[in-house]
């Protein structure tokens, strides 16, 4: 079969006609999906609004399901936070390639057992993330939370670069820096750090945690760790933390590697204020609350309190 | 059906199947526990381990066998029999170019059989001779390695780009240029590869060139059309059987009687041999000689220790420079399965004979603690498959070390500029930390002198992961960055000094 000159030029404008069209129309629909509105965009992740009290709960000596469960219970239960038919974010922390037992990572049972109590308060989904520090597949899988989540019918979402857009932080050291858009469009966001050593701000909580909505080059917040910290946790504010300290890290953190670096304190705490739970983590482990820079400077920034025992519910 | 579907049917599947096994080369994460968290659920190295020239030449060169390679029997005892099948019917670069000599539709595909074929067998002879004389070169020319290579680090990045992917290779659109223009080749002559330049084919040629299927003249009518060899075997007078991929596209056609295969036909038609011109042998056989030394000269990894580029940082396992140059297929498995995207072909690091070796780049990944990939795909061993236990342990009790973290007090912030860094610290894997942290009053670069920790290296206890120069915050040339230097694969290149004990 041959071709004509003019039958080649048809064919081909019919065909970058149809590629243009179908291509223009994938691409029109991923933007769209994508795009966050400007009016979010100047809004600050806040999912405090409706906060009755700052309280803290503290639950020990078991496992974490009834710890949580336990610790929850003084605060009114989870009901209480997250509400029929609404979508919650949970970030842990799953910053690295390790294995639970090593304790770099938040305890997977604990991130299992709170996704199913949000379902069970009627959440209609449940996204778990983490921007993380090793290849995210391998932190997801060995870390136990990617399986842990999806058993307990959570979404994982593992962050590529299409999932981040620039937001003004309004800090005082970081400004304009590319942010996860998935903390525009939830209802509840809960945070789920893991208390561990870390040398450059001391000890690593639920206010650090945030490093991990962020992406761009985190490195260069270390510059000013404790201000960087501090802005984050001005910028997020969750609806409720839970810290996990059943495993905690006691040196070599944040990455950890060897079972003598770990330590068991089966510890728990549940609140509405971080500056208070990040408090509570710093005499967990010994450390006087004003040795750690960013939560002195935390509730100068009017963040929380970082007198715990005053907000401290006991059962 | 006629037997030429069957063929066509044949090159899909076996380039479906090649592509998947080849998509299925990365970390799955099959059991999440630690012991079998690197575990492969398919055979991804299989096409290597047929490929008949890899097997040849690793004997020629190490005078043993990677036993998984005795599997490529299985391509070279058909070809005894059935001719060069594997090229028509299996080879994924095969069919690749098949494909495109006769898509878009070109007359230029059918041409005629030219002296200028015997190339890849001159080609075959170096690669022998050299591999022979010290040096493997198999891997630049086979065409699997040729394939998964340039799919591995060019195409497959370049359409995941496309959708949304991060992976990069250093050379990739070099090592991506080469394979667009062996397709384009098609558009010259059919099959262009195949016939001029492949050292498989010509050894697959050799072993069939009186194999038992052959073409024969049969009675009655046949297709009166012109003849179709996409690789200018001439069947219709003066076949070429050694030329002959036994694709059966002139089955049946009419050339003073109808064309027809069979195992010994008894009236076969006019067949010529390879005829191999004597001096051109003698000429191949001198290239093949003089390349080992004349490369090795040009390289300064034989030397090893001090003289060692700093660049030439290999995959964890992987055997000393001399041996491993040997048994590296540079097929690129390894930096398709590198989780962190930080192995990658070499060019000029480790000298020219070893481009398209593997290396890793910290500056773009690194090496993840607890991954032992690299190893598990590589299909000679030339990346040894180590266990998880041995890539942890500490260098001095028989651990593995790629090379050693080195600050540059010149762009390291707190060292440099008095600012308060602790990144490369923070990341390094390893417990005890093998980047320490010195608390210091600096002065440098501020008015007034502040606290900073400055980071300082324990080369006893870094295994040169590289992950430091991966998230220095410092850009383009980092602040840390790591070297071969003392590499457990190599005592030449040892740095620290120790007791060696048996």
């Amino acid at each position: 079969m041959n071709t004509d000159r003019r039958e080649f030029i048809k064919r081909s404008v019919k065909a970058a006609g149809v590629s243009v069209l179908s291509g223009g129309a994938v691409w029109y629909f991923i933007k769209r999906s994508r795009k966050i509105s400007r009016a979010q965009e100047l809004h600050k992740p806040d999912y405090q609004r409706g906060r009755e009290a700052s309280l803290i709960s503290v639950a020990n000596g078991q496992g974490p399901e009834k710890n949580l469960a336990g610790a929850l219970e003084n605060i009114g239960g989870l009901g209480r936070y997250v509400k029929r038919g609404e979508v919650v974010l949970i970030k842990p922390n799953v910053g690295w390639d390790r294995t639970p037992a090593m304790a770099a990572n938040t305890n997977p049972e604990l991130i299992g057992a709170l996704a199913g109590l949000c379902f069970k308060a009627g959440a209609r989904k449940v996204i778990v993330t983490d921007n993380t520090c090793n290849e995210a597949k391998r932190c997801f899988l060995r870390s136990g939370i990617g399986a842990a989540a999806e058993q307990a019918g959570a979404q994982i979402m593992m962050p590529g670069k299409r999932d981040y857009c620039e937001a003004d932080l309004g800090g005082k050291f970081i400004g304009l820096w590319p942010v996860l858009k998935i903390l525009y469009e939830v209802d509840r966001v809960i945070n789920v750090p893991v208390l561990k050593h870390h040398a450059g701000s001391g000890l690593t909580m639920s206010m650090k945690n945030w490093y991990g909505v962020i992406g761009g080059g985190r490195g260069r917040l270390h510059q000013k760790m404790d201000q960087g910290i501090v802005d984050l946790a001005a910028f997020v504010r969750p609806t409720l933390t839970v810290l996990d300290a059943h495993r905690v890290l006691l040196r070599n953190g944040p990455t950890g590697g060897k079972l003598r670096d770990v330590k068991e304190l089966n510890t728990l705490a549940v609140s509405t204020d971080e500056v208070a739970t990040d408090a509570f983590g710093a005499e967990l482990m010994g450390r006087p609350r004003d040795s750690i820079g960013y939560i002195s400077l935390a509730e100068k920034r009017g963040l929380g309190t970082a007198e715990y025992k005053r907000i401290l519910v006991t059962g | 059906m006629s037997i030429r579907i069957l063929r066509r049917i044949s090159q899909i599947a076996f380039f479906l199947l090649f592509v998947s096994l080849l998509l299925l080369t990365r970390f799955s994460g099959a059991g999440s526990e630690a012991a079998d968290i690197n575990r492969l659920d398919y055979p991804v190295r299989v096409f290597l381990e047929i490929d008949p020239l890899h097997a040849l030449t690793q004997l020629l060169a190490n005078w043993s066998l990677h036993p998984a390679l005795a599997l490529s029997l299985l391509v070279l005892i058909p070809t005894f029999f059935l001719g060069r099948v594997f090229c028509g019917w299996v080879c994924p670069l095969g069919a690749l170019n098949h494909f495109f000599s006769r898509f878009p539709r070109s007359s230029r595909a059918w041409r005629p059989y030219s002296s200028g074929q015997k190339l890849k067998y001159y080609i075959l002879l170096v690669i022998l001779t050299a591999s022979f004389a010290g040096i493997q070169l198999a891997g630049w020319l086979d065409p699997i390695s040729l394939t998964i290579r340039s799919l591995s680090v060019s195409i497959f990045p370049a359409l995941g780009w496309v959708i949304g992917g991060t992976t990069v290779f250093q050379y990739g659109a070099f090592i991506g240029a080469i394979f667009i223009v062996i397709l384009a080749l098609n558009r010259i002559k059919g099959r262009f590869f195949c016939r001029y330049l492949c050292p498989l084919g010509a050894l697959l040629g050799v072993c069939a060139k009186s194999a038992l299927l052959r073409i024969g003249r049969k009675e009655g009518p046949g297709r009166r059309e012109g003849l179709c060899c996409p690789q200018g075997a001439d069947p219709g007078g003066n076949w070429r059987s050694a030329e002959c991929v036994g694709c059966f596209n002139c089955q049946n056609i009419e050339v003073k009687g109808r064309l027809s295969f069979s195992f010994l036909p008894a009236r076969p038609v006019e067949t010529k041999g390879i005829n191999l011109e004597r001096r051109r042998l003698v000429g191949a056989l001198a290239i093949g000689f003089v390349l080992p030394p004349l490369l090795k000269a040009g390289q300064k990894s034989a030397l090893g220790g001090g003289a060692k580029d700093p660049a030439l940082i290999r995959p964890p396992g992987a055997c000393n420079e001399q041996k491993f140059q040997k048994l590296c297929l540079r097929c690129g498995e390894c930096m398709k399965i590198c989780p962190t995207n930080a192995l990658h072909p070499a060019l000029g690091e480790g000298g020219v004979g070893a481009a398209f070796t593997p290396i890793l780049v910290a500056s773009i990944g690194y090496c993840q603690y607890s991954c032992t990939l690299c190893g598990q795909v590589c299909p000679t061993e030339a990346i040894q498959r180590i266990s998880l236990e041995q890539k942890k342990a500490l260098p001095s009790k028989g651990g593995i070390k790629i090379g050693t973290a080195f600050i540059d007090r010149g762009r390291c912030l707190p060292w440099a500029m008095g600012t308060p860094c602790i990144v490369c610290q923070e990341h390094c894997p390893i417990s005890p930390k093998a980047i320490k942290l010195e608390k210091i009053k600096s002065s440098v670069g501020k008015k007034k002198s502040v606290s900073l920790q400055r980071p300082y290296i324990d080369p006893a206890l870094c295994n040169g992961c590289g992950i430091c120069e991966n998230v220095c915050p410092v850009g383009g040339k980092r602040g840390v960055y790591i070297t071969s230097a003392d590499e457990t694969r190599d005592n030449i290149n040892r740095m620290l000094l120790s007791a060696k004990r048996q």
